[in-house]
């Protein structure tokens, strides 16, 4: 039996094996390589705020080096210090591959900066605005309403200066716009009445955060202060000797926690959240171990005392991840026909075989599982976080794939849930229709997948599959779900630039300029919207700007059909010459070859670009494609 | 206050000095300034200070964080808390 949860307890610290000090010693010997790997191993958002600091410090250094990291800029428009933020987001950021560059604006000229066309801020020409203002700032207070003050025209004139300014910055750049919402405050006027009394200032600060939420105009998202300081509790969140002091807007500790949920938000503005989790099975989603105890055995439910309600509620946790877009894998050692029981002979579980998108239950080795999974799911080993109770386990998989996310879990099963949400792996700026839809789509996919291994050959297996596109010119409802699929696709870009929503509205004005989406669907479901393309006309030539497509319809003959019907647009337009380029980077190899696929000619080769060209006049080479345009085609 | 523990807490200030500064060969006196030590502004200031605090487990008055200015002086803050710590 298996059933002793705690007895991984003394070894729970022992996964990661960077401290402070190999870090520390690295970067004094100038080796910034190696000191950037260990500040990476050794990065945990419940380290102490000293901790953070000297991390931070390290971190500046790195970035300030020639590291060849992607960049993000970050603008700054704060009423308090926010050097200290600074540095610590700089630091989180940089254990997720970015470097952050920053411009602060100076204290408390936000109002300024945004209006004048001039500032510092617009000249930055930020990727991101981070307009950092706390309830302070607001200035909410219960005086005026106090004194006969409506609180509710009182919130909508806060809100309306607010949003005022969000929408300011939007018609004056592009980039994506962070805005804090209002954090409470431990001081009541009113005391516990402050919870009812429209007029106290509780009440004021969340109607504030209501109502801004509701008006914030696209491309904005706001930040959610408010969630920092409970998560953190007011009493280490306030600390008003630093603000009497140096105006830091709240406690160092405060600082930790508004730097590493920043910091994840930027990272998947970035498309650098991870996108699947993969979990074991015994001791992780059940109690027991099921070849052992059997499916009525393992501990799960009501009735298996407090350790079989924490499974319970961690499953019906991972069931709303995965409704709201998050894949989830299985990957166990245990005899598959016995594991798939824990399921098939438990219809109480939460989860169902069908949330799974892939599930491995083999004695192999769990490493090789995890690239498996990856592989069928056409998925980066670093968008996937793996989740398993056991320690040797992880230190294995941690050895073999660094690039994967193996938390340390905590040694009582009830605390899985609460750690596995602080991670913030998963955030969004965003949740469409393709997210709701998602594990759907994966789990087609696997039924797709069957079929072909049914299939004799890949002809008939892709001509059986019935597949159907439906495409046309951006239009505004399209854009946000364009503008996510154009900034997280990752292996299927060929030139990774990433535009705003912003950005994009103004170029669906330009005459020159077709944006395109692309959706499929098969008999086995609909994919929704997996491409897009952005073409540029000149006088005679053709240029693709940029070209990005999901990894969930590889290899299905769609490449194809989107290039035929550019080439249909570029001829109606009277083109003689269509381009392309492809810049390599890490993840896009799997379109290295692409337009060498469809004919085209190498014009330049640089290690950074190669660039392309289709001569139209020519005869074209055959281009064959099983995806039939839908019959309700709009365009 | 003895002079012995004055010392000590020299040592423990000089401790928190070169980590913050990432020198281990750093020195520093009573009559040490921000002048002396060229990274020593208002920010690293108030991460010398956030240092001692949690190192001594003590906080330091918003006055004392705006009058310090000299090694002395932060002496002096935590010598006065030993004191009141003694009676």
């Amino acid at each position: 039996m298996h059933s002793n949860y705690n007895r991984y307890d003394s070894m729970k610290d022992t996964g990661k094996n960077s401290s402070l000090e190999s870090v520390i010693a690295s970067y004094r010997n100038g080796d910034l390589d190696a000191a950037l790997g260990n500040i990476r191993n050794f990065a945990r958002s419940d380290h102490s705020w000293q901790v953070q600091l000297q991390c931070a410090r390290v971190a500046r250094d790195i970035c300030d080096d020639e590291i060849n990291l992607p960049t993000l800029r970050v603008a700054f428009l704060a009423g308090s210090t926010v050097d200290h933020l600074v540095d610590l987001l700089r630091y989180w950021l940089l254990v997720d591959g970015l470097r952050l560059e920053v411009y602060v604006a100076p204290f408390d000229s936000w109002r300024q900066e945004i209006v004048d066309k001039s500032s510092g801020l617009y000249s930055f020409k930020p990727d991101v605005v981070w307009l950092f203002l706390t309830a302070r700032d607001l200035k909410i207070d219960c005086i005026e309403i106090c004194q006969g003050a409506d609180p509710l025209t009182w919130v909508n004139q806060k809100v309306g200066e607010v949003a005022g300014l969000v929408q300011h910055l939007r018609l004056n750049c592009s980039s994506l716009i962070v805005l804090n919402n209002a954090e409470p405050t431990s001081v009541r006027v009113f005391g516990n009445l402050e919870a009812s009394l429209p007029s106290s200032r509780a009440f004021l600060t969340r109607s504030y955060n209501l109502n801004l939420a509701r008006a914030i105009p696209e491309g904005a998202v706001i930040f959610d202060l408010d969630f920092c300081a409970t998560r953190l509790g007011l009493e280490k969140w306030e600390d008003p000797r630093l603000w009497l002091h140096s105006k830091h807007p709240f406690s160092f500790a405060a600082h930790c926690v508004v730097a590493f949920a920043a910091s994840k938000l930027l990272t998947s503005f970035r498309g650098r959240s991870k996108k699947c989790l993969v979990v074991d099975l015994d001791n992780t989603l059940w109690g027991g171990v099921i070849g052992d105890d059997g499916p009525e055995g393992v501990r799960y439910g009501a009735d298996a005392g407090a350790v079989g309600q924490a499974f319970e509620a961690l499953q019906i946790f991972l069931k709303a991840l995965s409704l709201r877009g998050i894949i989830l894998a299985v990957c166990s050692k245990n005899d598959a026909k016995i594991a798939i029981e824990g399921f098939t002979q438990r219809p109480d579980m939460a989860l169902c075989l069908d949330d799974f998108a892939a599930f491995y239950a083999n004695w192999e080795n769990k490493a090789d599982n995890i690239r498996k999974i990856a592989a069928e799911l056409n998925l980066g080993l670093d968008s996937m976080v793996f989740v398993d109770d056991n320690p040797a386990e992880r230190a294995l998989v941690r050895a073999e794939i660094p690039e994967l996310v193996v938390p340390e879990l905590p040694a009582d099963p009830v605390h899985y849930i609460n750690f596995i949400a602080s991670g913030n792996w998963f955030e969004s700026i965003l949740f469409s229709d393709e997210d709701r839809n998602r594990s759907k789509a994966y789990r087609a996919n696997a039924s797709r997948n069957r079929a072909q291994s049914r299939a004799t050959n890949i002809d008939s297996y892709l001509s059986e599959l019935e597949m159907c596109a439906t495409w046309g010119a951006a239009e505004p409802a399209k854009l946000p779900r364009i503008t996510q699929l154009l900034n997280k696709t990752n292996q299927f870009n060929l030139t990774t630039k990433r535009y705003s929503q912003t950005e994009l509205s103004s170029l669906m004005l330009d005459n020159n300029t077709w944006i395109g989406w692309f959706q499929l669907a098969d008999r086995f479901g609909d994919h929704g919207l997996i491409s897009v393309i952005i073409l540029k006309f000149s006088p005679d030539v053709v240029s693709i700007d940029t070209w990005v497509m999901s990894c969930r319809v590889f290899s299905r003959s769609m490449e194809e059909f989107i290039f035929l019907r550019v080439l249909e647009l570029a001829m109606n337009r009277g083109c003689k010459v269509l381009k392309g380029e492809y810049h390599p980077t890490k993840k896009n190899v799997v379109v290295a070859d692409l337009y060498k696929r469809l004919g085209g000619r190498l014009d330049k080769d640089s290690a950074s670009k190669q660039s392309w060209f289709f001569d139209l006049s020519q005869e074209t080479q055959a281009i064959k494609t099983f995806v039939q345009t839908a019959v309700r085609a709009a365009r | 206050m003895k002079l012995e523990s004055k010392k000590t807490i020299l040592q423990t200030v000089q401790c928190v000095f070169r980590e913050q500064f990432l020198d281990d060969t750093l020195i520093i006196t009573e009559d040490t300034t921000p002048n002396q030590i060229e990274q020593w502004d208002s920010l690293a200031q108030v991460n010398l200070l956030s240092a001692l605090e949690e190192r001594l487990n003590i906080q330091f008055t918003a006055d004392e964080m705006a009058d310090i200015d000299s090694v002395g002086k932060i002496i002096a803050a935590i010598v006065q808390r030993n004191r009141i710590s003694e009676c």
